[in-house]
């Protein structure tokens, strides 16, 4: 995915994100392709599949699972270079 | 409750996990990751792992070290039986200061991945136990109350 279908994606899903969990089910699989949901599956498998049969690769979705909390923000072990020199 | 259990190794003796990473049958491949249980990202990963095991892509996280892509990866330990669908980040600077403290890292293995099952040490060795001994907690397996 480019960056600006990725930010288009996102953007798209951020919009709607506390719609979702009302929605679809708990730990529902939702695809996002050029800024629109256009799949949906309980199975991640099945998602995959049907994906590739509407022409779209792995690279070219967005996938979001419902109930998941995604981190926005995250300070990664910033003393991680400092301990080992 | 199975386990896998790892002396500590590193220049500084770091806590780590090795998880079979798997896109097919045919491409999977085991991977040592530091344990960091400070980490709200379930996997940080090496470009180059991330790019051969990501399944699909999730909404990117933004960090001190930029803006880190994110994918699902099915994740397996047979020590312990365990198999899931987990969500890791792609950074290019967590896999060099992953492997500049021990050639055989190539990432970061987070909260959200170790509290699936119970983990802990002792003075020589970290482990990963599966099933866990106590419950899941709620927002794993049950649908959050209106």
């Amino acid at each position: 995915m480019t960056n600006a279908e990725r930010k288009l994606n996102e953007t798209a899903y951020r919009k709607i994100q506390d719609q979702l969990d009302r929605r679809y089910p708990f730990k529902q699989f939702v695809a996002f392709h050029n800024g629109h949901i256009v799949l949906d599956s309980a199975d991640f498998d099945e998602l995959q599949r049907g994906l590739r049969q509407k022409g779209i690769d792995q690279f070219q979705s967005l996938i979001v699972r419902i109930g998941d909390e995604l981190p926005e923000y995250v300070e990664i072990m910033p003393l991680f270079e400092f301990i080992d020199g | 409750m199975a386990e896998q259990r790892n002396p500590y190794k590193g220049k500084s003796p770091r806590a780590w996990v090795e998880l079979l990473l798997k896109k097919s049958d045919a491409v999977q491949k085991y991977a040592s990751l530091i344990v960091d249980t400070g980490s709200p990202m379930g996997l940080i990963l090496a470009p180059e792992i991330f790019d051969e095991f990501m399944l699909e892509e999730v909404a990117s996280a933004h960090s001190n070290f930029g803006e880190l892509p994110g994918g699902f990866f099915k994740i397996l330990m047979p020590d312990t039986g365990i198999t899931e669908l987990v969500h890791g980040y792609r950074s290019e600077v967590v896999g060099k200061m992953a492997k500049k403290s021990h050639p055989d890292f190539s990432g970061l293995v987070g909260l959200p991945v170790l509290r699936l099952g119970d983990y802990g040490g002792d003075p020589s060795s970290f482990y990963f136990r599966y099933p866990p001994h106590s419950h899941f907690p709620q927002e794993y397996h049950e649908q959050p109350q209106a």
